[in-house]
């Protein structure tokens, strides 16, 4: 029980950071970098 | 094909669905690469349809003078609640290629006490690579850099640096050193790969140490019935990874282990109907 409690708690954590997440910038975290060849990910940077 | 080569090949196949990529040495830059997947899956790939989770992290990381991570630390979360390990072994695709590597007949390192600690390297991994370097080049510089990606994650050699190399001549020209380390790295954990299970899940992967830390009270996966099990751990010895127990640290909920309980102590099912041992 106090597991399910703990992981319900961690649940509501993770939604309201993504939420707060993406009413502060939208999708920007992943969006910026994602939409363009990382070279250093690449390893040609 | 068994039930979890299936969920492997297909989330590989649906987190790289722009195939047209790989033709054009060009990647995805579509709106739905603003979302994560959550297996180690280069967003560089021409194929990639959504983001990294971890070259994210370290890109969020990169920013924090204006804003926090919130978003992708809550992501990391919510995948970690929900599935813990059970990542590692359905939906990352480097653990695929790990796994077919593995298959191929040679002798085995089995798993002791030594690898066991070897297995506290990809916590290690994940400050030094993930959080402190990042930072420490942001600090220092004013621009950070995703070490982790830059310097040891092979899945970015493997997915995105050889096929935009091979089909991108402007990318050709400007190979160096790094690309040079990056094909040595990449060739390293390959050739591990034959001889030991999953080197890289075990022993350096930092979204791995990351979901750990969540196995225990992840929702789904596999679950130990504790009036069936006469602790025998029949399931631990079976086991090819450093595990003590089911669901600890280490244990990738992949349900290998389910068909060696000769109780059938060991199911899936949505945790917290059946008790754990």
């Amino acid at each position: 029980m106090q597991k399910k409690i703990i992981s319900y708690a961690f649940i509501v954590l993770a939604v309201f950071l993504i939420v707060i997440g993406i009413i502060q910038s939208g999708f920007l975290d992943t969006f910026r970098r994602a939409v363009v060849i990382c070279l250093e990910c690449v390893g040609i940077g | 094909m068994g039930k979890r080569r299936y969920f492997q090949v297909v989330s590989a196949l649906l987190y790289n669905a722009n195939l047209v990529g790989f033709l054009r040495g060009t990647i995805y830059t579509g709106r739905l690469k603003g979302l994560c997947v959550p297996g180690l899956n280069c967003h560089s790939c021409p194929g990639a349809v959504a983001a990294c989770p971890l070259g994210s992290f370290q890109t969020a990381l990169g920013d924090i003078r204006n804003k926090l991570p919130l978003y992708i630390t809550g992501v990391l979360l919510l995948f970690g609640i929900l599935l813990g390990r059970a990542i590692c072994a359905f939906l990352c695709p480097f653990g695929l290629v790990q796994d077919m590597l593995n298959k191929i007949p040679s002798p085995k390192l089995r798993k002791n006490i030594f690898t066991r600690w070897l297995s506290l390297c990809k916590y290690t991994v994940f400050l030094i690579f993930v959080v402190y370097l990042p930072l420490h080049f942001l600090w220092i510089n004013g621009v950070s850099t995703p070490a982790f990606c830059k310097y040891l994650c092979p899945m970015g050699t493997l997915q995105a640096g050889i096929p935009l190399v091979l089909a991108n001549a402007s990318l050709r020209a400007i190979t160096g050193a790094l690309f040079r380390w990056r094909l040595v790295w990449l060739a390293v954990i390959l050739l591990t790969s034959v001889f030991v299970f999953r080197p890289f899940c075990r022993f350096l992967c930092p979204l791995g140490a990351i979901y750990s830390l969540f196995n225990k009270y992840a929702l789904f996966g596999i679950s130990v019935n504790k009036h069936r099990c006469v602790r025998c751990s029949a399931c631990v010895k079976s086991c090819k990874l450093d595990v003590y127990q089911i669901n600890d640290r280490e244990c990738i909920r992949c349900g290998d282990c389910s068909p060696v309980c000769a109780h059938k102590a060991i199911v899936y099912k949505r945790k917290g109907q059946e008790n754990e041992k």
